[in-house]
């Protein structure tokens, strides 16, 4: 009976592909997907494919210098629909999926590999102009917008003469108006900042003592509600962003899972409080967040402090004996999500009954 | 179970006995629950799920031997007591196509091949439109980072004074400290205030940006919030159908969690949103309810009219105008209402006690403006 109840998780098809997947992402409004990775030769690849009742079967690829690292849709348009790259040699581009010969956009400043990508506002409105961030191996973490050439409009660098850390993971939220704007990135060192791009300032920084793999805020364009963030060895941490106490910072709690590294962390676009976490063993998580009756209450000074709610798996599954290194929702249809993992095999995932929890 | 296989279990569960031994403490003595209670009498009476989860744990750990007998009644008592433990989750194969039933299977390919045809003819539409030109009338962001770069990595400032560092010590002023420490206390207090402020004056503009957006006609968008109510307008802001249902989807996505999560100023922002990009029955109808939740009821009144024109029959509607007239102290005409959604809907409970609370309410009124009269109660 209980079984009945909960979000299933099925694997709608898979496909082995031969090469190292790094990333997969949908294509906004339609039933397609990309993968890009590299090659043994050292080729970058992306690739697209259409999603059918029957199976996936593959449009498109096109081939460049270096291997694809992340990528992202979400700073362009649904019109556009272009797709920003950030690959091992530090370059960022912007390619039209149909024109594939030149990027509609490129720059070579990062010096190392951009290890993650991510963007905002391209789909939606009044919340700011699209912008994508990017965070790199050479420690900088710098925020673009595609009508400026070659120079960011924000950077984020290390100290001078100091060697950065490396930066694993960026993301953006609280970007509600035309103004407010906050980046969130982790390092290998285990700090996580919070960059203020309204204010261009350090907005809050912990350290949280082991590699911080993946961090995602479970919206961007609302006021920032929470933040999770996934570490190297099995825990990750969820924050409530919404009250800051000078002193005690935000309220989070830690949880436990997979038993090796959790590669990723997802947010359910159709619902902010669920999400999956996928693990270094193959295995896949789901989330759901509950709010405490009382989000805030005032401490003996009369300053405000967050309080945590819980926590509740709803579902643990294995998939694969690799780790699970990219996952994408589906924005345009509940429970589809794509994923890759490192025995190089794509596969679609349906989740059910996610409308019921 | 085999044999061999038991024989293999117990021999390594003596294994990490040793183990366990060496660092000292076993589990059961941690938690120091007595041996009389592994039993499987005393399980089946048990009602303490906290003292059975101990109990799982110190099974599972071996070091007490191999009893799988025992732990799977404990964990069947468990999964009675506590369910939600997390000691009894456990982590399930995904399931493949072949393991589902026909008919779910059926189930899932028919939808996924209607959403694949939908969303292929959106794609396309999206595609004949394609502009490769990037409209924002936000400008780029302008800092001076060249001048300036933030630095990731603050430096240290604050140096400890050394215990024999006499000179430094005398240099020390306990009571400038002190002060110099209230005095960023007391920073930090007007900071949070601002802080407790900023996020009470983004509930407000979110109020007001819904009045802002029902009072004007349903294609004018108001540029930006932080402007004022100034008729800055851009007309037909989507060019395509299909962009102006995905916007207006997602922001009913939004609205409907940040409803429930009690941020209904916020919720009405979304809605209002939603409906500008694109009228739904859906989206009027749950600003409708957050209305009535603020406490609105001319707005949730105006909405439940304009979905019932749309949708004449949309029960939700007709019970949140009841609702709404109620609100309105519009007690005779609520009760019309309450008794139409009843008529087609006997078994909903909000309109069935709304209905009894409306019918006491007129009674009374009536009783006492025509005092002389006799009242016959309505059936």
């Amino acid at each position: 009976m209980e079984n009945l109840a909960k979000p299933q998780i099925i694997c709608h098809n898979q496909k082995s592909l031969d090469y190292a997947i790094h990333d997969v992402k949908w294509i906004p409004c339609s039933a397609k997907f990309v993968a890009i990775g590299g090659k043994s030769n050292g080729a970058g690849i992306v690739e697209t494919y259409q999603l059918s009742a029957d199976g996936i079967e593959k449009l498109d690829e096109f081939c460049k210098k270096d291997h694809f690292k992340c990528c992202t849709f979400e700073a362009s348009s649904l019109r556009n629909r272009h797709l920003a790259t950030g690959d091992f040699s530090g370059r960022l581009q912007l390619w039209d999926l149909e024109d594939t010969l030149t990027p509609v956009y490129k720059t070579t400043v990062h010096t190392a590999v951009i290890n993650s990508i991510d963007g905002v506002a391209g789909q939606s409105a009044n919340c700011g102009a699209p912008e994508i961030v990017t965070g790199s191996r050479d420690g900088c973490v710098m925020v673009w917008d595609v009508r400026q050439k070659d120079i960011p409009v924000a950077k984020f660098t290390p100290l001078e003469g100091q060697a950065g850390r490396d930066c694993w993971c960026v993301a953006f939220g609280n970007s509600y108006n035309d103004t407010e704007r906050i980046v969130a990135a982790g390092y290998d060192n285990g700090d996580v900042k919070l960059f203020d791009l309204k204010t261009m300032s350090v907005r809050w920084t912990k350290c949280l003592k082991n590699g911080i793999v993946d961090l995602q805020f479970d919206r961007k364009d609302i006021p920032m509600n929470k933040l999770v963030a996934t570490t190297l060895e099995s825990k990750f941490f969820c924050f409530d962003v919404r009250t800051q106490h000078p002193k005690k910072g935000f309220a989070h709690l830690i949880e436990n899972a997979h038993a090796s590294t959790i590669w990723q962390v997802k947010h359910l676009p159709q619902n902010r409080e669920i999400f999956m976490t996928t693990g270094g063993g193959g295995s896949l998580c789901l989330w759901k967040y509950t709010y405490p009756p009382k989000r805030v209450e005032k401490d003996s000074e009369g300053i405000q402090y967050g309080i945590m709610g819980e926590l509740h798996q709803i579902q643990n599954s294995g998939l694969s004996d690799q780790p699970i290194t990219a996952f994408d929702w589906c924005v345009d249809k509940l429970g589809l999500a794509v994923c890759s993992a490192y025995d190089q095999t794509l596969r679609v995932l349906i989740t059910t009954k996610l409308n019921l929890c | 179970m085999s044999t061999i296989e038991d024989l293999q279990n117990i021999e390594e569960y003596q294994q990490n006995v040793y183990i366990n031994h060496a660092r000292g403490e076993s589990l059961m003595e941690k938690y120091g629950i007595p041996i009389q209670h592994y039993e499987f009498d005393y399980v089946a009476k048990a009602k303490d799920a906290e003292e059975l989860e101990k109990m799982t744990l110190v099974l599972r750990s071996g070091q007490e031997g191999y009893f799988p007998d025992l732990l799977r009644a404990i964990e069947d008592k468990l999964q009675r007591l506590k369910p939600e433990s997390k000691l009894l989750k456990y982590s399930t194969p995904v399931l493949r196509k072949q393991d589902l039933l026909q008919n779910d299977r059926n189930e899932i390919n028919q939808d996924l091949r209607q959403w694949v045809t939908d969303m292929s003819k959106n794609s396309r539409e999206l595609d004949k439109r394609k502009t490769n030109k990037i409209q924002c009338d936000v400008k780029i962001r302008q800092t001076e980072l060249q001048h300036k770069p933030v630095t990731v990595t603050t430096p240290k400032s604050t140096t400890r004074i050394a215990s024999t560092d006499f000179q430094a010590w005398d240099r020390y002023d306990p009571d400038a400290e002190l002060l110099k420490q209230e005095l960023e206390e007391e920073k930090m207090k007007i900071e949070a205030k601002k802080a407790e402020k900023a996020s009470e004056k983004l509930r407000k503009e979110a109020e007001q940006f819904v009045y802002a957006g029902t009072s004007s006609q349903s294609c004018f968008v108001m540029a930006g919030l932080d402007r004022k109510p100034k008729k800055s307008v851009s007309f037909n802001q989507h060019s395509t159908e299909t962009e102006a249902a995905y916007l207006s989807d997602r922001e009913l996505e939004k609205g409907r969690e940040f409803y429930v999560a009690g941020d209904y100023e916020l919720a009405l922002k979304c809605f209002t949103q939603s409906i500008l990009s694109k009228p739904q029955v859906i989206n009027i109808n749950n600003r409708a309810l957050t209305h009535l939740k603020l406490g609105h009821f001319k707005e949730a009144l105006e909405d439940t009219n304009k979905v019932l024109a749309l949708d004449e029959g949309n029960l939700k509607a007709n019970l949140r105008k009841a609702q709404a007239l109620e609100g309105l102290k519009e007690y005779e005409n609520a009760l019309i209402q309450v008794e139409r959604v009843i008529k087609t809907d006997p078994d909903n409970d909000i309109a069935q006690e709304l209905a009894s609370k409306l019918r006491k309410v007129c009674k009374n009124t009536f009783q006492s403006k025509n005092t002389k009269m006799r009242v016959f109660d309505v059936i």
